[in-house]
């Protein structure tokens, strides 16, 4: 953490978890192509209460891990 | 009237379509994240963090909505954020509802059909796409 990061460094390095993203770039999808990882874990919502100490900031949320194919939703 | 479209690739997952959004806060910061596009859902949700974190009070929001949920009827703030971009669309001044969805989602909210309706938008599920007119 602390440096700017390409997003291959990102998901290499934070495979499987929730990161916040200080973004610096992103692509016309709204997908990151490059910014510093402020804060990440395996919890969702740890990373929810970390971003409401980075007020101010251009964050992105992201999940590094597998959504599953057979993954099922009813709302 | 034109027939021009543009068309937006969705990221599908089983059978669901996912997206990513951002919307603007109070004081010129921004929060991207993802959205599963619901077609049954009236409202686009946010959680309350991403909202807190972005200036908005959702202690006192523009009103309080009663929802039904699959999981029974919740009571959610509704705010109005200065401006929402999805699907290369931006809408100034939307207002959405702040609800934290359960953790195990993999997303971070719902893009609703106020959205949807909004930009007249034109979902084609296979292979997952949205179009707009130009």
């Amino acid at each position: 953490m602390g440096q700017a990061m390409s997003m291959r460094e990102i998901r290499d390095g934070f495979a499987g978890e929730w990161v916040l993203i200080g973004y610096e770039e992103l692509d016309e999808d709204l997908n990151v192509l490059r910014g510093e990882v402020l804060a990440h874990s395996v919890h969702r919502d740890e990373i929810y209460q970390r971003l409401l100490s980075l007020k101010g900031k251009k964050i992105a949320i992201e999940y590094l891990g597998e959504i599953p194919e057979d993954w099922a939703v009813v709302l | 009237m034109s027939d021009r479209k543009k068309i937006y690739r969705l990221e599908r997952r089983g059978r669901l379509l996912l997206l990513r959004a951002a919307v603007g806060g109070t004081n010129g910061q921004a929060s991207v994240l993802r959205l599963l596009l619901d077609t049954g859902s009236s409202y686009t949700m946010l959680p309350v963090e991403v909202l807190e974190a972005l200036g908005y009070d959702t202690h006192r929001p523009l009103r309080r909505m009663r929802m039904v949920t699959a999981s029974g009827i919740i009571v959610a703030p509704v705010v109005r954020v200065s401006w929402f971009h999805c699907l290369g669309q931006r809408v100034e001044d939307f207002t959405v509802a702040a609800y934290t969805l359960p953790p195990g989602t993999f997303v971070d909210g719902l893009l609703g059909m106020d959205f949807l309706l909004h930009c007249k938008a034109v979902i084609v599920t296979e292979p997952g796409t949205v179009q707009f007119e130009e």
